[in-house]
C-alpha cells in the first residue's frame, strides 16, 4: 500500500472521530489535529487503536507521542516507518 | 473603531497584526518590557527583579535564549541550595563547599541524564522500555541510601542530603528529558537547551509548567514577528493575573469578610460572612441552621482555588511567553467546562499533562490490549489515581516521613480517596465523551443553553465536593471531612 493509499485510508479513519462542527482540512496535510481544535486530546487514544489494529504498531516500547499523532502527514511518517 | 471592535481588540489584543508590528520595533520592544517590569513589579518584587534583566537580555540577543535562561536557572537553582540550608539546622556547617559539592551532585545527576537521552538507543533494553520507572528507581535508591547517612556531620553527608532534597523538584523534568531521549529528539541537543527547564528562572513548582524540550522547542518563535505575538500573549496573562487577583480581593473582602488591603473599612463592613471551606471543617467556624452556608462556601471554595492557580499560573506562563516560548496557559476557563475530563484539562493543564505522560500512556501502551474499557480504566486510575497520589508522595515526602508511619498515613489517606474519586469521575466522563462523540448538540436556542448549564452545574458540583478530601490544611483529618459532606446533606 502506498502512502496515497494509506492517507485515504486514515482520512477516512479521522472522518468517523472528529468533532462534527470542525471540517477536515483534505488539503493541508500539516494541519494540527488537535491543536486546530479537529479532534479532542481522547481522540489520540482512538488514532493509537487504529494504528494498531490496522498496522500491528507497537507503541509499547516507542510511547505514546502525541506530537506524532498531532497531523496526517506525521502519522502517515510513523506508519511508512513502522511497515517499510 | 465601534465598542465591539473595541471591545474585541482588547480582549485578543495579541493577534492584531498592527499591534504585532509596533511590539516588532525596538520601542515596541522597550515597551513590552516596561510593561512587564511593572505588572511583575507589583505582583512580586523578587520575581520582577530576576525576570527583568534576563528579559532585556533575550530581547537583545534572542539567538542566546537557551544560555541566557540557563544561566537565570543556574541562579534560581543556588538560591534553591541556600534557602534548603537556610530551612534545615544543621546544613549550614561549611556553607560554600556544602553549597558547591551539592551544585556539582546535582548537576552530575543531571548531566548524566541528558547522556541518557542523548545516547537512548544505546541503553540497555529494559532500561529502554521502562525509561521512568528506571529514573524513580535510581531515585528511591538514593533516598533509601540516606537512612544510612547521618543527616548532619560531615560536609560530604550534609551535600547528599541537600542534593537529595532537590529530586523531588527535577525528578519530573529529568523524566520529560528521557521522553525526548525515547522520543529521539535528544540526539543532537545540547546540554544548555535542557538545562533552562530543569532548574527554570521563570518559576513553577515540582509541577514542570512548559513541559521539557520537546514543547519547548515546538513552541519557540524563531522569528521577530512570532516573538512579538508570544510576547503580547505573556503581556495578556500578566494583566489577566491582576484582574484574578483583583476577583480575589474582592471574594475575600466582601464574600468572607476578611481585611484586604486596599478596601476601606466602612466597605469592608458590607460582608456576606460566609465562612472559609476549611474553617467549617475543622469545626472553627459554627455551622449556620442551614446547610446553605456550607454549600456557598464549598462552591467560594472552587472559585477562590481556582483564581489562585489562575493568577500563579498566568503568572509562570506569563513570563514564558515573554521569553518567546508561546505555551498553553496552565488554567483556561475551567469554569465554563461541560464535563469532569473537560475541567481536568483546563484546570492545571501541566500537572495533568504530566500524570498522562508519565501515568497514562505508557499503561494503555502497555495494558489490556484488547479489551478497550479495560484498557481505559487501567490508564486512567494509573495517571488520575496512582500517579496523582505518587506525585503528591514525593513532594511532601520530607513531612511524611518526620510524621512517622501512623502519621503519613492519615495526613495521606484523604488525599488518596480524593484520586480516587477523581479517577472514577474521569473515567465515567470519558465513557461519555467517547459515547457522546460525532453526535451533534443543541448549541443555541432556549434547550441549547438550558443543557450547556446544567452539564457545568454538574462539572461544580463534582468538583466542590470531591475538594472537601483536598482542601488545605492537611492536618484536618479523614472524619471531620466526611462529616462535613455528611452534613450538607442533613446527615450528622
Amino acid at each position: 500500500m502506498n502512502r496515497a493509499a494509506h492517507k485515504a485510508k486514515l482520512i477516512q479513519f479521522l472522518q468517523t472521530i472528529r468533532r462534527p462542527d470542525r471540517p477536515l482540512d483534505l488539503a493541508d496535510e500539516h494541519q494540527g489535529l488537535i491543536t486546530s481544535g479537529l479532534i479532542d486530546s481522547l481522540a489520540v487514544l482512538e488514532i493509537v487503536g487504529y494504528l494498531e489494529r490496522e498496522y500491528g504498531i507497537d507503541f509499547s516500547e516507542r510511547g505514546i507521542d502525541p506530537g506524532q499523532l498531532n497531523s496526517i502527514a506525521s502519522i502517515l511518517d510513523l506508519i511508512e516507518r513502522e511497515t517499510t | 473603531m465601534t465598542p465591539t471592535a473595541l471591545f474585541t481588540l482588547s480582549r485578543q489584543f495579541h493577534e492584531d497584526d498592527r499591534l504585532v508590528a509596533v511590539v516588532s520595533t525596538p520601542w515596541g520592544q522597550a515597551a513590552v518590557w516596561s510593561a512587564a517590569t511593572l505588572l511583575l513589579f507589583f505582583y512580586d518584587r523578587t520575581t520582577a527583579a530576576l525576570i527583568a534583566p534576563l528579559l532585556a537580555l533575550i530581547m537583545g540577543f534572542p539567538t542566546h535564549r537557551h544560555l541566557i535562561l540557563s544561566l537565570g536557572g543556574v541562579y534560581v537553582f543556588y538560591q534553591a541550595v541556600v534557602e534548603r540550608q537556610r530551612i534545615n539546622p544543621g546544613w549550614e556547617a561549611d556553607r560554600w563547599l556544602a553549597l558547591l559539592l551539592t551544585m556539582a551532585l546535582v548537576g552530575g545527576g543531571l548531566y548524566a541524564c541528558y547522556r541518557a537521552a542523548r545516547s537512548y538507543e544505546r541503553l540497555p533494553r529494559l532500561v529502554r522500555r521502562h525509561p521512568l520507572l528506571t529514573l524513580h528507581a535510581i531515585v528511591w535508591m538514593v533516598f533509601v541510601s540516606l537512612l544510612a547517612i547521618p543527616r548532619h556531620g560531615h560536609l560530604m553527608a550534609t551535600s547528599i542530603w541537600l542534593a537529595a532534597a532537590c529530586f523531588p523538584f527535577l525528578i519530573w523534568r529529568c523524566g520529560y528529558m528521557l521522553l525526548s531521549g525515547q522520543r529521539r529528539r535528544a540526539t543532537d541537543s545540547r546540554f544548555r537547551e535542557h538545562f533552562f527547564y530543569l532548574w527554570p528562572a521563570y518559576g513553577g513548582t515540582d509541577v514542570p509548567y512548559g513541559k521539557g524540550y520537546d514543547y519547548l522547542q515546538q513552541t519557540a518563535a524563531e522569528t521577530m514577528t512570532d516573538r512579538a505575538r508570544a510576547q503580547l500573549a505573556g503581556l495578556k496573562l500578566l494583566i489577566l493575573a491582576w484582574m484574578w487577583q483583583g476577583a480575589l480581593w474582592m471574594i475575600n473582602g466582601f464574600v468572607h469578610g476578611l481585611p484586604v488591603d486596599g478596601i476601606p473599612s466602612e466597605l469592608s463592613g458590607y460582608h456576606l460572612d460566609v465562612p472559609r471551606l476549611s474553617a467549617l471543617i475543622g469545626g472553627q467556624a459554627p455551622l449556620h441552621s442551614s446547610p446553605a452556608w456550607a454549600w456557598a462556601s464549598l462552591f467560594v471554595e472552587l472559585i477562590t482555588r481556582t483564581l489562585k492557580l489562575a493568577i500563579a499560573g498566568h503568572v509562570i506562563i506569563g513570563c514564558l511567553r515573554l521569553f518567546g516560548f508561546h505555551v498553553f496557559r496552565n488554567t483556561y476557563r475551567p469554569l465554563l467546562s461541560q464535563s469532569v475530563v473537560e475541567f481536568w484539562n483546563r484546570f492545571y493543564y501541566y500537572f495533568k499533562e504530566l500524570l498522562v505522560e508519565f501515568f497514562f500512556f505508557p499503561t494503555y501502551a502497555s495494558y489490556f490490549k484488547t479489551r478497550p474499557r479495560l484498557r481505559l480504566f487501567a490508564a486512567t486510575m494509573a495517571a488520575a489515581f496512582l500517579g496523582n497520589v505518587y506525585y503528591h508522595v514525593l513532594r511532601d515526602i520530607g513531612h511524611l516521613a518526620a510524621a512517622g508511619l501512623a502519621g503519613a498515613w492519615s495526613l495521606l489517606f484523604p488525599r488518596v480517596f480524593y484520586s480516587l474519586l477523581l479517577a472514577l469521575g474521569i473515567y465515567v466522563s470519558l465513557l461519555r465523551e467517547r459515547k457522546r462523540r460525532g453526535r451533534t448538540w443543541p448549541q443555541n436556542g432556549p434547550w441549547g443553553v438550558f443543557l450547556r448549564i446544567k452539564r457545568i452545574a454538574g462539572v461544580w458540583l463534582f468538583y466542590a465536593l470531591i475538594h472537601i478530601w483536598n482542601a488545605d490544611p492537611p492536618r484536618l483529618t479523614f472524619a471531620q471531612r466526611t462529616d462535613f459532606f455528611l452534613s450538607l446533606f442533613g446527615i450528622r
